[in-house]
This record gives structure tokens, C-alpha cells and sequence, in this order.
């Protein structure tokens, strides 16, 4: 597996953490960097172009949400995975994801969830 | 005085029951335990009658509070826990990733996450049963006497607090924890209105 970079956004440090260890236990060559918020996120991106995965919150302190952030992502990172990993499994959150076309996992977070979407 | 009928207290308390059975379900996947819950229930109660809880009043507690707004009304969702027992819960959690002397250090962070999980998949099932969509903000923590950390911070005169009241107990411990909402009674009418109309 070559090396890979992700981009992880979650105001959660837990949830961050999580994911993180779970991706690192399956490629621990993979680059991961964090974002608190979505905000957050869209500033590192001016630094950071080259993307291979982002796993999303919905619901972060800030102007935009996830699913704003996927929008964005998805005009820019055209072969990237985008996964919406989140509390809110409201109908119209996961139909708006599916919409983006982006994949939607519910937390919490466990490795047999994570894991299906990072290839 | 605010009362609701037989009819509307049985349609809301059924609401919540399933959406508590969901909720259950998630969080003994995040603590690999079981949850036991008790049926929901349901009382209207002013801010005198919700000072005087028993197990709560003047107990140290741990809470998450979510804000919620959306054609449901607009409220607030709390899920409890007794201060005693939120350390044993985040080790729970957190057991598989951190080690066991770092869990004190994400205590917040995780009991938040957890308030988060929970309250998002209750007021989730809500929306979709009653068809309204609800938007709900980032969850809030806080810790202290329960007088303080609940009451003072819904100080509003028409004392229509209510309202389900579920707590649950995880299996072969004693840890036990507790969820509110609080809407105003126009709100807690409407809600259940629409779910009678349903059920038609």
C-alpha cells in the first residue's frame, strides 16, 4: 500500500483519536493531519493539496458544516474519498451526502465501520 | 395548569421509547456492555417539582446538553450522569485506544462525544416519526450540583419543563445515568398531535 494522506475533522479530540488509530492500524504509513472544525480545515487545505481521504464531522463550532466542507471538497479533490462520519443520521443529512456523493457512516466510530471506506 | 390527555402522554411516551432502544444500542456499542433502560416517564414537572428528583437533588453530575430547533420547537436535550460514575464510563469507551492513566485526560471530551452520539440519534428518530426536521448544535458540557447545572439555566416562568425522564443502568454495574428533554408545552402538544395523526 503506498503512502496515503488524510485529512481528519472533528471538533471531537476523542473521535479524532479514534479514527486515527484506526487507520493507523491498518496503514501505518498513511500521513494524518486534523482539523477541529470544518473553518479549521479550510485553511490548512491552502497548505495542504494533496489529499487522498477526508473523513468529515457534520455538526462543529464555526460558519460551515461537513457537508459544506464536502461540497467544496469535492470540486477540488476529484479522486479523493470523502466520508461524512457523524452523530446526525437524520434522513436529510444522509440524503444531502448522497446527493454530494460522498459515503456516510454512523458514530460511534469502530474499526469495522471505518475501515470499508478508506480503500 | 398544562396537562396533556391519556391518548397524547401514551403517543410520546411510545415515541420515546423507541427512540431510547436506539440510543441504547449505540451506546453499549461505544462501552461493549449492555445498557439496561427503564420505560420512559413521561410528567410535566415545574422547576420545583424538577429540583426535588430523587437521586439527583443536591448530587454532584456530569451533563451534556443539546440545544435542538426545528418545527419540533425549540429545546434542550440532556443526557446525566452521576459524577461518581463518568471516569468508569470513559475508561469503558476509551480502553481500546488510550492508555488507562491518559483516560482522566479526555474525560470531557469523551463524555461530550458520547452526549453527542446519543442525544443526535434520539432527536434523529424524533424527526423522522414526527416528519419534522430538527437542527441541532454542538453539544455543551458541564459539570456540578444538579440544582445548578439544570435549573438555573432554564429559568423560564412558564415552568412547562418537562419531560421524559429515562434512566438507564449499565448491566452488572452500578452506574446509572438519566435523560431530559426540555420543550416548552406548545412544543410537547404539537409533537404529540402529529403522531396521533399519524397513527390514523
Amino acid at each position: 500500500m503506498s503512502q496515503k494522506k488524510a485529512l481528519i475533522v472533528d471538533d471531537s479530540t476523542v473521535t479524532r483519536l479514534m479514527i486515527r488509530k484506526i487507520i493507523l492500524d491498518k496503514y501505518p504509513d498513511w500521513e494524518i493531519l486534523e482539523a477541529s472544525s470544518a473553518d479549521d480545515a479550510k485553511s490548512l487545505l491552502k497548505d495542504h493539496r494533496d489529499f487522498d481521504f477526508f473523513s468529515l464531522d457534520q455538526n462543529m463550532p464555526g460558519t460551515l458544516s461537513g457537508l459544506d466542507l464536502a461540497e467544496d471538497l469535492k470540486n477540488n479533490y476529484k479522486v479523493a474519498k470523502i466520508v461524512l462520519i457523524t452523530a446526525n443520521i437524520q434522513d436529510a443529512i444522509k440524503n444531502r451526502a448522497k446527493t454530494i456523493g460522498i459515503d456516510f457512516v454512523e458514530k460511534p466510530v469502530t474499526s469495522e465501520k471505518i475501515i470499508p471506506h478508506l480503500d | 395548569m398544562n396537562f396533556l390527555t391519556e391518548i397524547e402522554r401514551d403517543s410520546l411516551c411510545e415515541l420515546f421509547n423507541i427512540s431510547l432502544g436506539g440510543a441504547a444500542k449505540l451506546m453499549s456499542e461505544m462501552i461493549s456492555d449492555e445498557i439496561l433502560l427503564t420505560v420512559p416517564s413521561l410528567k410535566l414537572i415545574s422547576t420545583e417539582e424538577a429540583k426535588n428528583i430523587e437521586y439527583l437533588a443536591d448530587q454532584d453530575v456530569c451533563t451534556i446538553e443539546q440545544k435542538f430547533i426545528g418545527g419540533i420547537g425549540e429545546g434542550s436535550a440532556f443526557l446525566l450522569f452521576h459524577k461518581s460514575a463518568s471516569l468508569e464510563i470513559v475508561k469503558m469507551m476509551m480502553k481500546d485506544y488510550v492508555a488507562l492513566n491518559e483516560v482522566s485526560q479526555f474525560e470531557k471530551d469523551a463524555l461530550s462525544e458520547i452526549g453527542n452520539i446519543i442525544l443526535n440519534a434520539i432527536l434523529s428518530n424524533l424527526a423522522k416519526m414526527s416528519d419534522y426536521k430538527i437542527e441541532t448544535h454542538v453539544p455543551e458540557f458541564f459539570s456540578g450540583k444538579y440544582e445548578d447545572l439544570l435549573l438555573r439555566r432554564n429559568p423560564k416562568k412558564d415552568n412547562s419543563i418537562l419531560l421524559v425522564f429515562i434512566d438507564y443502568k449499565l448491566s452488572g454495574k452500578d452506574i446509572k445515568g438519566y435523560i431530559f428533554f426540555i420543550l416548552n408545552f406548545d412544543s410537547i402538544k404539537n409533537l404529540s398531535r402529529v403522531l396521533i395523526e399519524k397513527l390514523k
